[in-house]
């Protein structure tokens, strides 16, 4: 039992973390190669503020969201006015650059040979309960007109600004959101494993995020929280087929994209309605339709 | 709707696998774990460990097992991920539930582990040198940390010692991944040593695990111009600093690490590159005695046994023994009575000589060390030596 | 230090520079050729470039040849290999005018997919490439040169003066620029863009296999060589997206800014300084070394 509530935590936690690339990617369009590395600065922070300064947890964590996202604002003002495919880059660079920051403070951090001894602090309460939050507030967001303004943003930019939608604005606060989301996961994942080191946060593991944003769907919170959990949880299932279980995630997604671009779960929603215990409410409204991009 | 049907039977179909996946022993057996890597670059090490322990249980399966039981190894494999050893420890006790386990030779993984150990309760001996898997910072031992080789400082100190007195080197330079605990926690005490003795470190460089390139760090070394260069790295950089040392004309003299069996030998080093260098092993390969064993090993594996291999086999003798010791007070020994025999192991007589671990630091206490110098590709056995204490 | 000495060893590492430089340039000018076309990073060149480096090895290794037939036979097996990647992976995305992420995620699910299939058939661990060159190096004028690095480096001016030269005067070259110009109107004057765009893709192929074999000759061949195509990317975003020059410069300057780096401060940092490096540049420059200028439509 206590091996399933650990990979049950862990699940949760990676799925908060990517609800940080949800939001940039789903929300904005902007693909980071370096959200993990908010994960990574998030743990670091609240791991050593416990461990070296006895911070108490909470306010260690709050430190580390905060620290985060104004790390975040810094990178976001400078760089989201560059071009996408730059974007990428720079995040890219920011997430092993950070990583070659860890790597050299060892006497702060204990380097690459990553810092041990965290307490286990994370319960399965806190676990679960964080993540329930987080999806419960970017629900509202993406309902939100600034939600609204955002995905008219990543559909046409430039139309976008013609109406007067301050895109840059825009993008720079989602990318706050999403650096919020991601360092608070880190901060959980820390004081669950009790062991951080600068080697779990590279951009290969943000490239695999956006992944699993695809995999669910970026149009779908729940598509994407689908894709965040099955695809962190199928390693531990399929421990036996290891390395073919590589191979087959990757033929899926590729199967995805092919077939089924706008991910396994489209623009669906797990909600009342589209269960079919509530009636929809018909009125004014957004209507239904294939919309591209 | 069907996507909610097709949902809740994947969720089932998973739950069962994890669930079917575990299973607790047969009445006679004694389940072991095993955390290595199994593939990836290091492998080498991971199998060797392993291979050596497995060897050691079949033996004494043979002979009728342990009070009976028979020695059954669950392995699992790491790929060189410090969170797949975690993972798969914790496995190890909740799902398979298994008495003791085999640990990497890996750094990094050892000391992540220790403190999870403390919290599991099952002991781990395993042959990760860096003293801080088995040691906390405050010098007392991890209850549940063992080590079944000599640590890297031990390690570190002998090769130093013969640069040092043998060789009568003074001008050190320090080329080493600074990413990797394995090769930090040999290069510090190296540095102890030397300095304490009457050397100088001329250069230190290092590189990171991603780099493949030190040409910038060895044109720096030259230009300090050392007598000896120390490169004690993992395997995959040891054919690259050789052949990029050696292709930039430097002509100090190498020092290694154990882990230069096989990698600075000929087929994984361009044997011009690798001539002359010098490294601290665990065992003589050319020792008669262990000639049996090694041709065992090769016959039945189909590659050399290298020193894990041998450490491998002390470690599965430490871990009967314990367990035999063990089983005089409790039909079903716990976690906690396995940890306290292990650390009392005495004078097991292993290939590395008189085997036993001290119950201060749960490493062992005074086992030889050869030194080996790299000729025409092939390893030459030069000396014997004692390691020097820690200071 | 004397004025002498640390003339010579910067010359040294200058040397160092430039032959690291011709590395990078070999991966950056490959990637580059999809990018110009198709407008996408294709990260999926990493995968040509290490399934051509064990493809290489095996022909190293098992049928002894010798160094020229060992690079053509990396070099056509990458073509081979980018070409399916194109007609598995890219095709039905731009049949239907995809999004370029999609292009993107494609790019690195096929990077993982190659990595893993060479996991599964050769093994995690690393192989040494036999030897091919009798003198590994030998030293001018107190300055040390590896002969591998000069090949490379020779390799990499010979593919670049060949691709140059078939860009501007073969038929298929122009076709080729026409459609990184304008993949829509080429379409519309006849020209069988399906045909360009595996052409495209056979030829970067070709330096992606190339490079894998002689990345694979120096730094020892695994499954995760391919993940050094990131160099390409930064090359090619510094040098300007869009310019196949630019890319080969953007890989000599990264590639002298790490050296220089490394022999300056040490290996630790440097990323970071290199990361504030490219924010700066790309700030005050972001059309790269040689790149046009354009407003990006959505």
């Amino acid at each position: 039992m206590d091996y399933i509530i650990t990979v049950a935590v862990f699940t949760a936690i990676t799925t908060l973390g990517v609800l940080g690339t949800f939001v940039l990617t789903g929300l904005t369009g902007l693909f980071s190669l370096g959200q993990a590395a908010f994960m990574g600065l998030g743990s670091y922070i609240a791991a050593l503020a416990v461990v070296k300064y006895d911070v108490p947890f909470p306010l260690a964590v709050a430190m580390a969201v905060v620290i985060s996202v104004a790390v975040a604002y810094v990178i976001g003002y400078t760089t989201l006015k560059i071009r996408q495919d730059f974007f990428a880059l720079v995040t890219f660079g920011f997430g092993e650059a950070l990583r070659s920051i860890m790597d050299e403070s060892v006497k702060y951090t204990g380097g690459a040979m990553g810092f041990s001894g965290v307490p286990q602090l994370t319960t399965p309460w806190l676990a679960f309960g964080s993540l329930a939050a987080a999806v419960w507030l970017v629900r509202n967001v993406r309902k939100s007109k600034f939600g609204r303004d955002c995905l008219a943003i990543r559909t046409d930019e430039l139309a976008a600004q013609v109406i007067g939608i301050d895109a840059f604005s825009h993008k720079l606060k989602v990318f706050l959101l999403g650096a919020g989301l991601s360092s608070f996961a880190g901060a959980l994942m820390a004081f669950f494993t009790t062991y951080v080191e600068p080697g779990m946060f590279g951009w290969i593991q943000s490239a695999i995020w956006i992944i699993m944003v695809f995999f669910g769907g970026r149009d779908s919170l729940t598509g994407t929280i689908f894709g965040a959990a099955t695809l962190s949880a199928l390693p531990e299932i399929l421990r036996f087929a290891s390395q073919w279980r590589v191979l087959i995630y990757c033929v899926i997604i590729l199967l995805i994209i092919n077939f089924r671009p706008a991910g396994l779960f489209g623009r669906w929603e797990l909600s009342l309605e589209n269960l079919g215990l509530k009636h929809r409410r018909v009125g004014p409204g957004i209507p239904e339709g294939k919309i591209h991009g | 709707m069907k996507k909610l049907s097709l949902l809740v039977a994947m969720v089932i179909i998973a739950l069962l696998a994890v669930f079917g996946a575990g299973g607790a022993a047969a009445a006679e057996e004694i389940l072991v774990g095993n955390i290595q890597d199994l593939s990836g670059p290091n492998k080498a090490f991971g199998l060797a460990t392993f291979n050596g322990a497995q060897m050691y249980f079949d033996k004494i399966n043979a002979a009728g097992g342990v009070n009976g039981m028979k020695l059954k190894i669950i392995s699992y494999d790491t790929k060189s991920e410090v969170n797949e050893a975690i993972s798969a420890y914790r496995r190890l006790c909740d799902l398979d539930k298994v008495s003791i386990v085999i640990g990497p030779p890996i750094a990094n993984m050892g000391i992540a582990l220790a403190p999870i150990a403390e919290g599991k309760k099952i002991p781990i001996i395993g042959l990760y040198m860096d003293e801080r898997a088995t040691t906390k910072p405050d010098g007392k031992p991890w209850t549940y940390m063992f080590l079944a080789q000599n640590s890297s400082g031990a390690q570190a100190r002998t090769i130093a010692l013969y640069a040092v007195k043998d060789l009568k080197l003074k001008k050190y330079a320090l080329l080493y991944n600074q990413q990797n605990a394995y090769s930090v926690s040999l290069v510090e005490p190296f540095v102890a040593y030397v300095t304490e003795n009457g050397g100088t470190i001329v250069a230190k460089e290092t590189f990171m695990t991603a780099d493949k390139d030190y040409r910038a760090q060895l044109t720096k070394i030259k230009q300090a111009n050392p007598e000896a260069i120390y490169m004690p790295n993992y395997p995959q950089e040891i054919p690259l600093t050789l052949q990029q040392s050696f292709d930039l004309g430097i002509k100090a003299t190498i020092l290694g690490n154990n882990s230069y069996i096989p990698f600075a030998l000929a087929s994984n080093t361009d044997p011009k590159a690798s001539e002359g260098v010098y490294f601290p092993y665990g065992i003589d390969p050319s020792d008669p005695k262990l000639k049996e064993f090694s041709a065992q090993y090769e016959k039945k594996f189909g590659y050399p046994a290298i020193t894990q291999a041998f450490s491998g086999w002390d470690l599965g003798g430490a871990i009967v023994e314990a367990y035999q010791r063990a089983l005089t007070a409790s039909k079903k020994p716990s976690g906690d009575g396995l940890a306290a025999e292990l650390a009392k192991t005495r004078d097991f007589p292993g290939f590395q000589g008189a085997f036993t671990i001290s119950p201060k630091t749960h490493r062992p206490l005074g086992l030889t060390m050869y030194i080996l110098q790299v000729k025409g590709g092939k390893p030459v056995t030069l000396i014997k030596l004692i390691p020097p204490e820690e200071k | 230090m004397e004025a002498s000495q640390f003339l010579s060893v910067a010359m040294q590492q200058i040397v160092n520079g430039i032959s690291l430089g011709a590395v990078y340039a070999l991966i950056a000018v490959g990637f580059a050729m999809v990018f110009n076309v198709l407008k996408f990073s294709n990260f999926s060149h990493g995968g040509v470039l290490g399934t051509g480096a064990y493809l290489g090895y095996l022909a190293a290794l098992y049928l002894k040849l010798p160094l020229i037939p060992v690079l053509l036979i990396g070099m056509l097996m990458g073509g081979l290999v980018a070409v399916g990647v194109e007609f598995v992976a890219f095709r039905s995305i731009r049949k239907k005018r995809g999004q370029l992420v999609y292009f993107f995620v494609t790019s690195v699910t096929m990077l993982m997919l190659l990595e893993q299939i060479l996991v599964i058939f050769f093994g995690a661990s690393f192989f040494t490439y036999p030897t091919m060159i009798r003198t590994t190096s030998f030293s001018l004028g107190g300055i040390n040169f590896t002969v591998l690095y000069l090949v490379m480096m020779a390799v990499s001016l010979l593919a670049f003066g060949t691709l140059a030269w078939a860009l501007k005067y073969t038929k298929l070259g122009i076709a080729i620029r026409a459609a990184s110009n304008d993949l829509t109107t080429t379409n519309l004057m006849g020209v069988n863009v399906d045909f360009i765009v595996m052409a495209t893709f056979f030829v970067s192929g070709m330096l992606g296999g190339l490079s894998g074999v002689l990345l694979g000759m120096t730094y020892t061949l695994y499954p995760q060589i391919g993940q050094l195509v990131v160099k390409g990317f930064i090359a090619c975003v510094l040098g300007g997206l869009g310019s196949v020059t630019g890319a080969a410069w953007g890989a000599l300057a990264l590639a002298v800014v790490e050296v220089s780096l490394i022999a300056i401060m040490g290996a630790g940092l440097s990323p970071a300084v290199i990361f504030a490096i490219m924010v700066a540049f790309l700030l005050v420059r972001p059309q790269g070394f040689a790149g046009v200028s354009f407003q990006e439509k959505a």
